[in-house]
């Protein structure tokens, strides 16, 4: 492909869709790394002239990466309904904009045109959108998913318990947790990164958060997030487990790298299916985040949103429960500072609802990036307006295991109450009857962690 | 001994360093848990930028060089630059260090200059005195500015050691902003992979005993000396 | 890893076999790590009357006999035995027969097998083989376990895996003895004052009605359970005298052969009450009409603990340069390395001078003499282990001249930092440094070989029998 424009005098040429895609992006250091970023204001505002007037069939037809030669691109192409795509086949990508942005579409009317579209559209969707279009949009998909109980409702803002104990500590992760529960937090899924992946403590650890969701009949879905083959080995021996985790890249050699392969995730979904301890039928946990493949060289000088966009790919060929990305985890070198990581969270939440997806983000930062926990209060609360279906809780967001920050389990019951959204509801429901809150305002015990000890 | 009976909200607390029962005010937390927390962060941020004190170098006769990057802000979106040595680096190496010593010792600020700051004076002379007892012929030890951890194959090229022992500021979190990460490689030179490195990492007052860290650096070198390689294969 | 225990007590004797698996820490990141990750009961022995010749005197022939047998019947020989302890309890802990015992077992229960009695380690080894232990680690409670024997009752609270207090009543099944018709045939004299205080005369000879003993049961029991949980004071049936602390424990368990008795039903006539000859049954209501609870692992309790739980390993990263290994019954000096808000050397020197010359007049004879063990160690930069250091090496061979071999031992995780000081600065001594051993309940230890790369197996013991 080779598209010429001339904006205010100037004459850009890109050879490429890879390369209109790249300079297309908002500015981010990741791109900058990888040496595929626009080289100016004007250059990266000609790509994304150039991009808007490309159609969706061109888009196709000029693979950035090969089905032959990557099982992610056969994926995404087979994932296609053709039915759909024949409709839109001819719709510029300005096009597409406007027909997601328009008020007659609702969110049955994206869901279906969400059959039609690759990942690349999805994305190169994102790249002419400002980050007010990406709220508009997303605002306006409703995803349902049931793993032991249902989330995505519209004006419900779940949350994962994120109880992680520098050494793995039972007790530990049980003060964690009583303190999260005691703010309505972990309605989405009590999720523990382990520090140790062995099978022995994957099992135990399964074993300890089902415990605690049973002593207290809570409304939620356990999960451990190990690699995923530590998982299915604890789970043969008969660890409990909801819900099955796994991180995943864009490529074919991303995954290579997570040490993960298609034929793996088909084996561990038909093993969380057959031995998982969920009622629901979704029941898989993905994590994504811009900038992994660059980081394993696995990205083929793609651009890390398209990248993003094709992980979402991957992610609705297993129908999980929950995705998030943890957006600003990845360090300063993908995403430097507060400005990037805010519009890769709008992005990739935006690009994950796209895809029909059940998407969460984790609202965090690293203490070498240009960013602080202000930063991460105006993100939870376009995120919340956007409509996001779940965020991640760590006491005072302060994650003492991973260090980092993300958001406390206070700035999840703040967005709650600022926006008017609620829990899920059987965990509401759950915390009237534990008396943590009464008609959905907290009550005195809120914020008490010692009411789930067992004082006999 | 314990006092009588535990309030039930500080046993919960021992369990875990995470910041839990803090109470509330509304939805929000009380201020002085705020400022606690933006007051932690504002000390790893304060780690990031700062520079090592040229006193703590000269205490133990470090000598400084550079690697490519050319601010913080380099440093930190390109880390290729921080692998490679500055051309008049690799001179003063040359001109400077004992060649193909048994061990090469190397500190770097990395990602935390406070880190070098606080525990260079118990790692470093606990670790010459382990390296000495397994008498061990110890290089010219130096500081390079903005190092990464895979300068040390850069290095390794140059001076050919056996194996060399990067001392390094980590990422700081909250818990710490002042942890120190010992990296260790048989051999190192292009072409190493990170599973041929080794680490000890969490090194401050609070985590891994800096003084027993040292001796157990000596202990690994040692072997890895013996057994001539490193990485998960070395049999501790 | 094959350990025994055996129980010697003053009504009946017991022995397990177990066995321990030592596992290293697979994290990359840190210090290696090294511990015991599962210790399992492989064999348990029947209860057996523990054999006396008189009252108070135990008949060591047929004990050696009956060890024998378990032994064959366990299928194991005295070399695989490599950890363990035989522990004299109760009232049989007395100086002329543990001496007879010990000297016995030493020859003939294995090469690792640690002779060991002390009321303060029964209290300790109960409530690890009850389970009390490994509950206090699972809840933010203190538990009290409470090991009711014949003679005695041991009692230890713990906390988050650690006993933090320990103290011993007079108050057992067999205290008071008595036929089915109430004729009573022993009393012992530990129970006279309390006999008194309750207004409960009751003689050898004399007859027992069953409210009579139940009274007593009651108010045994009722004493013991105020005194544990710290409600009252004192009591007239301590052991030894004890000042109560102030921590009360949040749950109560009952080991030992009184706890297996404490099934719910309420002995209603003398004979029921006399099944064994003694009060245990009526003792053991009383006890659960208290509302304590029966622990886990009852009368094997002690034997378990002793068994299974009484050999530790050391850290991983240590330092030893000596081929002096094993080593047995090492008197444990403890030196507190700060006591004070700061460091001070000068104050550390002193009390390291003092504790060597007070344990010379004990201890000059073996080599090592003694160990040292360095309790209150605050966090220790190069600078202060370069005074500890020198402090030690002189006052040790100032006090013992003869010595060729020093032993370290700490809590924290320390012992080759300080192991190669100490060696840099002596180049005679033979250096053996061993940290992450808690000592605070033992007075010698015994040093194992190395069991999973650096770290050894060590048993801390006590050897102080009541005369």
């Amino acid at each position: 492909m080779y598209k010429t424009t001339t904006l205010l005098g100037e004459t850009f040429s890109f050879h490429s869709l890879k390369e209109i895609m790249a300079k297309a992006n908002e500015e981010r250091s990741g791109d900058e790394l990888a040496g595929i970023s626009a080289s100016s204001m004007k250059e990266r505002m000609a790509a994304k002239q150039v991009l808007a007037d490309l159609t969706l069939s061109e888009i196709r037809n000029y693979p950035l990466l090969s089905p032959d030669e990557d099982n992610i691109s056969e994926l995404i192409e087979n994932q296609l309904e053709a039915a759909v795509y024949e409709i839109i086949k001819n719709w510029t990508v300005a096009e597409l904009r406007e027909y997601i942005l328009s008020d007659q579409h609702v969110s049955d009317d994206l869901l279906t045109l969400s059959q039609g579209l690759s990942s690349e559209m999805i994305a190169a969707t994102a790249k002419i959108m400002s980050n007010l279009d990406l709220i508009q949009a997303a605002s306006k998909i409703e995803v349902q998913t049931t793993c032991q109980t249902t989330i995505g409702q519209k004006g419900v803002l779940a949350s994962r318990a994120q109880p992680n104990h520098p050494s793995d500590n039972i007790k530990g992760m049980r003060a964690s947790l009583y303190e999260a529960l005691s703010y309505g937090i972990g309605d989405a899924v009590i999720g523990i990164n382990p520090v140790i992946d062995t099978t022995d403590n994957i099992y135990t650890l399964l074993h300890e958060t089902k415990n605690m969701i049973n002593e207290w009949s809570i409304p939620t879905q356990n999960c451990v997030l190990s690699h995923v083959t530590s998982q299915m080995r604890a789970i043969e021996k008969g660890a409990p487990a909801d819900l099955i985790f796994q991180s995943l890249a864009g490529t074919e050699a991303g995954n290579d790298s997570f040490g993960i392969s298609l034929p793996m995730l088909d084996e561990a979904t038909a093993l969380i299916q057959e031995k998982g301890t969920a009622a629901g039928p979704n029941r898989w946990y993905f994590e994504t985040g811009q900038g992994s493949e660059l980081s394993s060289e696995a990205h083929y000088g793609i651009d890390q949103v398209t990248l993003e966009a094709r992980c979402y790919g991957l992610a609705r060929h297993y129908q999980p429960f929950i995705v998030n990305t943890v957006v600003g985890f990845i360090g300063p070198e993908y995403l430097y500072n507060s400005k990037q990581v805010l519009r890769a969270g709008l992005e990739d939440h935006f690009m994950g609802k796209m895809h029909g997806l059940p998407m969460g983000v984790d609202v965090c930062y690293t203490n070498h990036m240009d960013a602080d926990q202000n930063d991460m209060d105006n993100l939870s609360m376009l995120l919340g307006t956007a409509g996001v279906n779940f965020v991640i809780g760590v006491p005072m967001a302060d994650d003492c295991m991973l260090n980092y920050q993300s958001l406390s389990y206070h700035d999840i019951a703040t967005v709650r109450q600022v926006l008017g959204q609620t829990p899920a509801p059987l965990f509401a429901q759950w915390l009237e009857e534990q008396g943590i809150t009464q008609n959905g305002r907290f009550t005195s015990k809120a914020g008490d962690p010692t009411i789930f000890m067992n004082l006999t | 001994m314990a006092n009588s009976k535990r309030d039930p909200l500080e046993s919960l607390k021992q369990f875990t360093p995470a910041r839990i029962g803090v109470g509330r005010t509304g939805t929000r937390p009380l201020t002085k848990d705020v400022l606690q927390f933006r007051t932690d962060h504002a000390a790893a941020v304060d780690s990031v930028y700062g520079t090592v004190p040229e006193k703590i170098l000269s205490e133990f006769n470090l000598f400084s060089v550079a690697t490519q990057v050319e601010s913080m802000e380099h440093y930190l979106k390109r880390p290729d630059y921080g692998r490679l040595l500055a051309d008049e680096a690799k001179s003063i190496l040359q001109k400077s260090c004992l060649q193909a010593p048994d061990v090469q010792v190397v500190v770097s600020d990395g990602l935390s200059a406070k880190a070098i700051e606080e525990n260079l004076s118990d790692v470093y002379p606990a670790l010459i005195d382990s390296l000495d007892s397994y008498n061990l012929k110890i290089g010219t030890s130096f500081f390079v500015k903005g190092g990464r951890v895979a300068c040390m194959d850069e290095i390794g090229e140059i001076l050919k050691p056996k194996a060399l022992v990067l001392l390094i500021g980590e990422r700081p979190g909250l818990m710490s902003a002042e942890s120190m990460s010992a990296y260790m490689c048989y051999q190192p030179g292009k072409g190493k992979k990170e599973s041929d490195r080794m680490v000890i990492s969490n090194i401050h007052k609070r985590g891994t005993p800096p003084i027993e860290a040292a001796a157990h650096i000596g202990t690994l070198i040692d072997k890895m000396i013996q057994q001539q390689m490193s990485g998960v294969h070395l049999v501790i | 890893m094959t350990s025994i225990g055996l129980d010697i007590g003053t009504s009946t004797t017991k022995l397990i076999v177990s066995e321990l698996l030592i596992a290293q820490s697979q994290d990359q990141f840190t210090l290696p790590g090294c511990q015991i990750i599962d210790r399992r009961v492989t064999y348990a022995s029947s209860i057996y009357t523990t054999p006396m010749v008189n009252e108070v005197e135990i008949d060591v022939e047929p004990l050696t006999q009956l060890l024998q047998k378990e032994y064959k019947q366990a299928g194991v020989t005295l070399e695989q035995v490599h950890a363990g302890a035989v522990i004299i309890t109760g009232e049989s802990a007395r100086k002329q027969n543990a001496e007879k015992i010990v000297h016995y077992l030493a020859e003939h229960a294995g090469n690792f097998v640690v002779a060991t009695a002390g009321a303060d380690l029964e209290g300790v080894l109960a409530a690890k083989g009850s389970g009390a232990i490994e509950c206090s680690t699972q809840t933010e409670h203190i538990i009290a376990n409470i090991d009711v024997g014949g003679g005695t009752a041991n009692i230890a609270l713990c906390q988050d895996g650690k006993v933090i207090e320990t103290f011993t009543l007079h108050v057992g099944g067999r205290l008071i003895r008595l036929d089915k018709n109430g004729q009573v045939t022993y009393v012992s004299s530990h129970l006279t004052e309390f006999l008194e205080n309750s207004s409960s005369p009751l003689r050898e000879g004399g007859k027992a009605s069953f409210e009579q003993l139940s009274t007593i049961c009651q108010r045994m029991a009722e004493e013991t359970v105020n005194y544990v949980k710290g409600s009252s004071m004192a009591s007239s049936l301590l052991v030894l005298p004890h000042t109560r602390s102030a921590v009360q424990p949040d749950s109560l368990l009952v080991s030992g052969g009184v706890g297996a008795m404490m099934n719910g039903k309420k002995p209603e006539t003398l004979e029921e009450v006399t099944v064994h000859g003694d009060i245990g049954p009526l003792l053991a209501y009383h006890f659960q009409a208290l509302g304590v609870s029966q622990a886990p692992e009852t009368a094997r309790a002690t034997v378990i603990g002793a068994g299974m739980q009484n050999t530790e390993v050391s850290g991983s990263t240590v330092y030893i340069k000596s081929d002096r290994l094993p080593l047995k019954n090492v008197p444990i000096v403890n030196i507190p390395v700060q006591q004070e808000e700061e460091w001070e050397p000068v104050r550390f020197q002193k009390r390291v001078q003092q504790a060597l010359t007070q344990s010379y007049t004990l201890f000059s004879e073996g080599d090592p003499p003694v160990a040292l063990a360095l309790s209150h160690f605050p966090y220790c930069s190069y600078k202060m282990l370069q005074q500890l250091t020198k402090t030690i090496l002189a006052e040790f061979t100032a006090c013992f001249k003869e010595a060729k071999c020093l032993v370290v031992l700490c809590e924290q995780d320390i012992a080759k930092a300080l192991g190669q000081a100490l060696a840099k600065q002596s180049k005679t001594l033979d250096i053996i440094c061993l940290d992450q051993i808690d000592f605070t309940h033992g007075d010698y230890i015994d040093l194992g070989l190395p069991v999973a790369g650096e770290a050894i197996s060590v048993s801390v013991k006590t050897l102080a029998f009541s005369s």
